[in-house]
Parts: C-alpha cells; sequence; structure tokens
C-alpha cells in the first residue's frame, strides 16, 4: 500500500509540474513593452462635421530626459497621435492604424476639449470616458481656447510631459484659486443632478515673446445640455470657488481710500449655501467664512492697533463678497446655475424643490441671493508695520 | 474525519453567517433604487431579515435536530415535503450559479480577451474542493476573511474621508415610498431571506439551540457593515452611484492620496472573491448536501464533482 500512495504523490507532482507549462498566464497580459501610455487627450471638433478628432499624448520613453543621462536627444518625450471617428471609441481604436501599439489609458491625467466641440456640445463624447475600465474617475477634464490638439502639442518647461504640466497646473491652483476644476466624477454627478450646470477648466495659449506657453485661468461653463455657453473669468472663478467652498488659497487685493494696497493671503475658507422660502418665494443665502495673513501692504500707517486690522477685514469682506457678486452675475446671465443653488433646494427642502424643478431655469436668472462674508485677517508675517511708516515720527 | 460529521461551534457560525451575507454584495450598493437613501434601505431590510431569522429560529426550536429537508417532510407530508425541498435545492443550485457568473462578469469587464469559462471554472474548481472538506474548514476560512474585510474598510473609509462629502446622503427619503419599499424587500431578500440555506446546515452546529443567537449577532453586525458601506458609497459617489454597475468598487477608485495611494480597487476585488467564494461554497454545498439526503446517499461527496459539471452549463444558460 505505502507504494501505490507514493507513485500517487509523484504522478500529482509531475501534473501540477506540468500544469504550469500551461498555466503561465492570462490572456489580458500586455507587456509593458507593447503598450503605448496615453497621458492626456484632446478631443477636437473635425472638419468632417459628424466625426470627431481625437489626440492622444503618448509618452515616448526613448526621448524621455532623466537627470543621470542627460541626453535623450532634442525631440520630445511625447507623440501625439491623432484618429478620427463617429465615436469616440472608434476613434480611440482607429488609432491602432498609426501607433504600432495600442493605447494604454489608465494613466491618463487630463482630458481638453477644443472650443468649438464644446460649443457644439459635448453630450455624446463622454458616455465612453466613463463607461470604460481604463478610465479613471479622477480624470480633470478642461477645455481649450481654440484646438486641444495644440494645447497638448506644447513645448513645457520644468515637466516636458504637457499632461504632467497641466495636472500640476492643477493641483497648484491651490495657491491662486481662480479657475474651477473637475474630474469625471464629478461632471457625472453635475449632469445628473437636476439643476446644476457643468463646468470645466478653462486653458489657452499665451503667445509671449519668446515662446508660446499654457495658461489655465478661468473656468467654462456648459448649459444643461452639456454646450459651453460661456466662460467665467479669474475673479468670477474665484467667486464660484468662494461659493463651493473650494477656495484653497490666493490672493485678496484690496485697495483702502488712500490708494494703499493690502495683499492678503488666504488661509482657508467654508462657505454654507442655505435655501430659503420666504413667502412663496425662493431665497439663497450663501454664508462664507474665511481667513487670511497679511502678506504684503504699502500702507504707512501704524499697523499696531487693533482698528488697523479690523478695517482690513471689513475691506477682505468687501472683496470677497464683490467676487461672489461678480460671479453670481456671470452666472445669472449665462442661465447657468454653477452654484447648485437648485440641488441646495433639492437637499433641503425637497418639497419646494418640487414646484420650483419645473421651469428652475426661469427662476435662476432672477434668484435673490444674499451673500454673507464673516473674515479675518489673521498675523501681520515679520514686520508689523511697513518699513516706510510714520511710526516712529 | 468525514465532512458529513464534521460540526462548528456557534462562534464559527457567526463568522461564517457574516461572510455570507456580506458575500456579493460588497462591490455593489445593495437598495441602489432608493438612490441617495439607499443606506436607509439597507438598514431596514436587514431589520426585516431579522423577521425572517425569527421564523428560522421558531422553526428550529419546533423541531429539534431536523434540518430543512427533514421539516419540509414532516409539515408538507412526504411527498409535498419532497418536491418543497427540490424547490428549495434547485433555488440553491442556481443561486450558487448566479454568484459565480456574477464573479465571471466582473472579472471579464477587466480582462476582456479571456474566455468568461476561465473566470467561471476556476473558483468552481476550488468551490467544490471546499465542499468536499466540509463547512468548518469554510467557517474557518470565514474568520480570516471576515477580519482581512473589516480592517480594509477601515484603511478604505480614512483614505476616502477626504473624497465624502455627507451632502451627497440628502435629501432624505426624496423617492415615493412605494419605491423604497421595493428597494427594502430586495435588501431584505438578498443577501439576509438567503440565509435558509443554514436550516440545512443546522445539525451540523454543535449547539443547534444556540445557533438563532449567533445568527442574529451576525445578521446585526453584516447590517451595520453594510449600512456603512452604503453611506461611504454615496458620500463619495453622490448620484454617480445610481449608473455605477458596482458602486462600492467605483467609490474605491476614487482614492488618490498625492499620486502614492491609488489604484487601491484590486483590494476591493480580493475582498469580493474572498466573501463570495464562501456564498457561492455555502450554497454550493447546502444544495449537494440535500441531495444526498433525499436520494438517502451516505455521503455527499460522490454528488459534488456532477454537480460541477451540470454547474459549468447552467453558467451559460444564465
Amino acid at each position: 500500500m505505502p507504494k501505490v500512495k507514493k507513485r500517487y504523490r509523484i504522478m500529482v507532482f509531475v501534473i501540477l509540474l506540468l500544469q504550469s507549462l500551461f498555466t503561465m498566464g492570462c490572456w489580458d497580459r500586455v507587456n509593458l513593452s507593447k503598450r503605448a501610455i496615453v497621458v492626456g487627450m484632446g478631443f477636437d471638433s473635425s472638419p468632417q462635421e459628424e466625426k470627431i478628432l481625437i489626440s492622444a499624448q503618448i509618452v515616448d520613453p526613448t526621448n524621455v530626459r532623466t537627470p543621470r543621462s542627460g541626453g535623450g536627444g532634442n525631440e520630445p518625450p511625447f507623440w501625439i497621435a491623432t484618429s478620427q471617428g463617429t465615436t469616440v471609441f472608434e476613434a480611440i481604436r482607429t488609432m491602432t492604424h498609426v501607433s504600432p501599439r495600442k493605447l494604454f489609458f489608465p494613466h491618463n491625467q487630463v482630458m481638453i476639449f477644443g472650443e468649438e466641440l464644446a460649443k457644439r456640445g459635448l453630450k455624446d463624447h463622454l458616455d465612453m470616458l466613463m463607461r470604460d475600465y481604463e478610465f479613471r474617475e479622477t480624470n480633470w477634464i478642461l477645455v481649450s481656447e481654440g484646438k486641444a490638439q495644440d494645447i497638448l502639442a506644447t513645448e513645457t518647461r520644468i515637466n516636458n510631459i504637457p499632461a504632467f504640466f497641466i495636472r500640476d497646473l492643477i493641483i497648484e491652483r491651490r495657491f491662486s484659486s481662480q479657475f474651477g476644476v473637475i474630474n469625471i466624477k464629478d461632471l457625472s454627478q453635475r449632469i445628473l443632478s437636476k439643476s446644476t450646470a457643468p463646468i470645466a477648466s478653462y486653458i489657452f495659449l499665451e503667445d509671449t515673446d519668446e515662446e508660446q506657453r499654457l495658461n489655465m485661468s478661468g473656468t467654462a461653463v456648459f448649459d444643461r445640455d452639456m454646450k459651453m455657453v460661456g466662460i467665467l473669468n479669474k475673479r468670477e472663478s474665484r467667486g464660484l470657488l468662494w461659493v463651493l467652498g473650494e477656495v484653497r488659497g490666493g490672493i485678496i487685493v484690496v485697495t483702502d481710500p488712500d490708494q494703499c494696497t493690502y495683499s492678503l493671503e488666504i488661509l482657508e475658507a467654508t462657505s454654507k449655501i442655505i435655501p430659503q422660502n420666504k413667502d412663496g418665494k425662493p431665497t439663497i443665502t450663501v454664508q462664507i467664512k474665511g481667513s487670511s495673513n497679511l502678506g504684503e501692504t504699502s500702507c504707512t500707517e501704524d499697523l499696531n492697533k487693533p482698528e488697523a486690522w479690523q478695517f482690513m477685514e471689513s475691506l477682505q469682506n468687501e472683496a470677497i463678497c464683490q467676487e461672489v457678486t461678480a460671479a453670481l452675475a456671470k452666472a445669472q446671465e449665462l442661465k447657468a446655475d454653477v452654484f447648485g443653488f437648485g440641488d441646495a433646494f433639492y437637499k433641503k427642502h425637497l418639497r419646494v424643490w418640487r414646484e420650483l424643478e419645473s421651469n428652475w431655469q426661469e427662476i435662476f436668472p432672477t434668484l435673490e441671493v444674499n451673500i454673507i462674508v464673516e473674515s479675518t485677517v489673521k498675523r501681520p508675517g515679520l514686520i508689523i508695520s511697513n518699513v516706510y511708516s510714520d511710526k516712529g515720527e | 474525519m468525514k465532512p458529513e460529521n464534521q460540526t462548528i461551534s456557534p462562534n464559527q457560525l457567526f463568522y461564517l453567517v457574516s461572510v455570507f451575507l456580506l458575500g456579493s454584495s460588497v462591490i455593489f450598493l445593495p437598495g441602489a433604487q432608493a438612490g441617495s437613501s439607499a443606506w436607509l434601505a439597507v438598514g431596514l431590510g436587514a431589520l426585516e431579515g431579522l423577521i425572517f431569522l425569527a421564523i428560522y429560529n421558531a422553526l428550529v426550536r419546533q423541531h429539534p435536530g431536523k434540518n430543512l429537508i427533514e421539516m419540509n417532510e414532516l409539515v408538507f407530508g412526504s411527498f409535498l415535503g419532497k418536491v418543497v425541498s427540490w424547490l428549495y435545492l434547485l433555488f440553491f443550485l442556481f443561486v450558487s450559479a448566479m454568484l459565480l457568473r456574477t464573479f465571471a462578469s466582473f472579472f471579464a469587464i477587466i480582462m476582456t480577451s479571456t474566455p468568461l469559462m476561465v473566470f467561471l471554472i476556476t473558483p468552481l474548481v476550488v468551490s467544490s474542493f471546499a465542499v468536499r472538506s466540509g463547512l468548518e474548514v469554510l467557517a474557518r476560512y470565514s474568520q480570516i476573511v471576515l477580519m482581512t474585510l473589516v480592517l480594509l474598510f477601515c484603511l478604505e473609509s480614512i483614505l476616502l474621508a477626504q473624497d465624502m462629502d455627507p451632502s451627497n446622503l440628502l435629501p432624505f427619503m426624496d423617492i415615493p415610498i412605494s419605491e423604497m419599499l421595493l428597494a427594502i424587500q430586495n435588501v431584505a431578500a438578498i443577501p439576509f431571506g438567503e440565509a435558509i440555506v443554514f436550516l440545512i446546515f443546522i445539525n451540523l452546529v454543535s449547539a443547534p439551540l444556540e445557533a438563532g443567537r449567533f445568527m442574529r449577532r451576525s445578521f446585526l453586525f453584516s447590517g451595520i457593515l453594510l449600512v456603512l458601506y452604503a453611506v461611504r458609497t454615496i458620500a463619495v459617489l453622490g448620484t454617480h452611484s445610481t449608473i455605477s454597475t458596482y458602486p462600492a468598487f467605483a467609490a474605491v477608485r476614487i482614492i488618490n492620496i498625492g499620486e502614492v495611494f491609488t489604484r487601491l480597487e484590486i483590494l476591493l476585488a480580493v475582498v469580493f472573491l474572498s466573501l463570495g467564494f464562501v456564498k457561492g461554497s455555502v450554497f454550493y454545498y447546502g444544495a449537494v448536501l440535500g441531495f444526498s439526503q433525499l436520494l438517502k446517499m451516505r455521503s455527499h461527496t460522490p454528488l459534488i464533482l456532477p454537480r460541477r459539471f451540470t454547474f459549468k452549463y447552467q453558467h451559460i444558460a444564465i
């Protein structure tokens, strides 16, 4: 008996060894060397009306310069592949006609839509970006002045892959807060809401004497049909972010009656949208709380007294309020509820919302909005009064 | 010891039932049709599940020492009882096949060119091995898996904290009450109602009368955990969860801490795999055990392999 058992064991062992020959990996394995890693995508309208032009920024590993090797030639470390198709997915797969490797999207960072396409409407082009497993919900959505393809083809410094460059611009927004940002998940939420208008960051090519460079500022605004209807400038964009509670930092420059300027650096900000229904008239109250540090001033007065700081705070409140008012005026002009005021009613006053729902598009442009700003200026930095102050005299 | 003579302690039953209940629900959002109130539907569904459990308990108490098959015969008579038992067993087989199919489809979304068969057969082989080894093996396995699940849940939740927006949980109850009731029913039926399969195993628990208490504990435990899962998913995804195929999975995909902690969704996929496996195996085991009893066989093991092959065709049919 033990002998039989031993033979049995050896047989199992051999079978196990043999099967490892046949089950080496899965069907879907693709080696890194067979992949074209896409980091940025551009969507443009095509000369042929019904088609869409897609450009994919593919990292070209042979030209990526590393500090150690120093070399890599003068070619840019990326390649833009373009193709056309009736649908997004068709265009993407058509790219295999021009790209020897199949595109690989999980490392994609940004999706840029050309303004022309954005104005025509993006409704039909978003589905695949949410449905396909390879795209991530955290991809940033942008709208470009001109063609998205040109944005992706711009040579950038410091980070010489434009898609990463743009992603870093988005991360560094916390020092200015002057453009809105949106990723696929948030865009989906805005579209799925019953009233909120979708937004996207706005990027354009800026011509300076030496070079063309990317500049990201402002926010593109869409209507409920996902057609771009307008742009919020820097100031209005920050007004929008104040309401959304997404201001992370930035400089507020205020001027006092004597034409002295104060640059106040925002430390933090929170907001609260309170929907109310006063005698059948819907109103919104926006409460904004913020704090800042004094970063720079040309004021030569003695700042070592509390009144000076209270004065700064009142100027700051006024400035924030003006930014919000500007954003509100623009949004109401565009008839686009970028703030989610409709959603605020939907979430907190469901019954009121049921009455407003059908004609919210008419109500929003004339909606009464109260803005309450409470902000503080906290610390003066290393000096209290300006060096030219008349303190000692 | 022969598998059918194995017994599990009530404590092990707790782990087994908890894992069974969480089973396939961790990547989905149960009660998703309730929109932003899905978490409420989950909670109320769990409470409704407790009513089912009370019925099971009453049955066990009224027919001590009998399992589902024997109860059926006692209640419905010899012939009708067998018919009812057959229906139950077919239901178990059906659910088990459905579960494996859910698995396979989930992985097929990611690996498109791999044949579905691979994802069907692999878990099935492991599953039949588990059924051969007996309930205790599954119960001990559940113990490890459940702890891993709780640990990973905490980890993911911490990493997701910055992406959560509590206002996504509003408005409260914006759907008609009838739809809410439907959502509650769905949750109560799957997974809580499915726990009837444990009536087959009731004699394998060392203290059958204690079993009810421990099962209630696991109903509450997994009910609370599913509510937390739902709250997390809705807080992260908001309305996006209503169009998502695998909402809880999609929520974890959002994790991005400084471009370092990203792509952690595979953790949830692994949890789903290891939990769903238990659920599938429990149904598989229940069906095989029931059939062997109906056919008056001495052991259930000879039925495992034939079952495996019929499964294969059942999957394709579904």
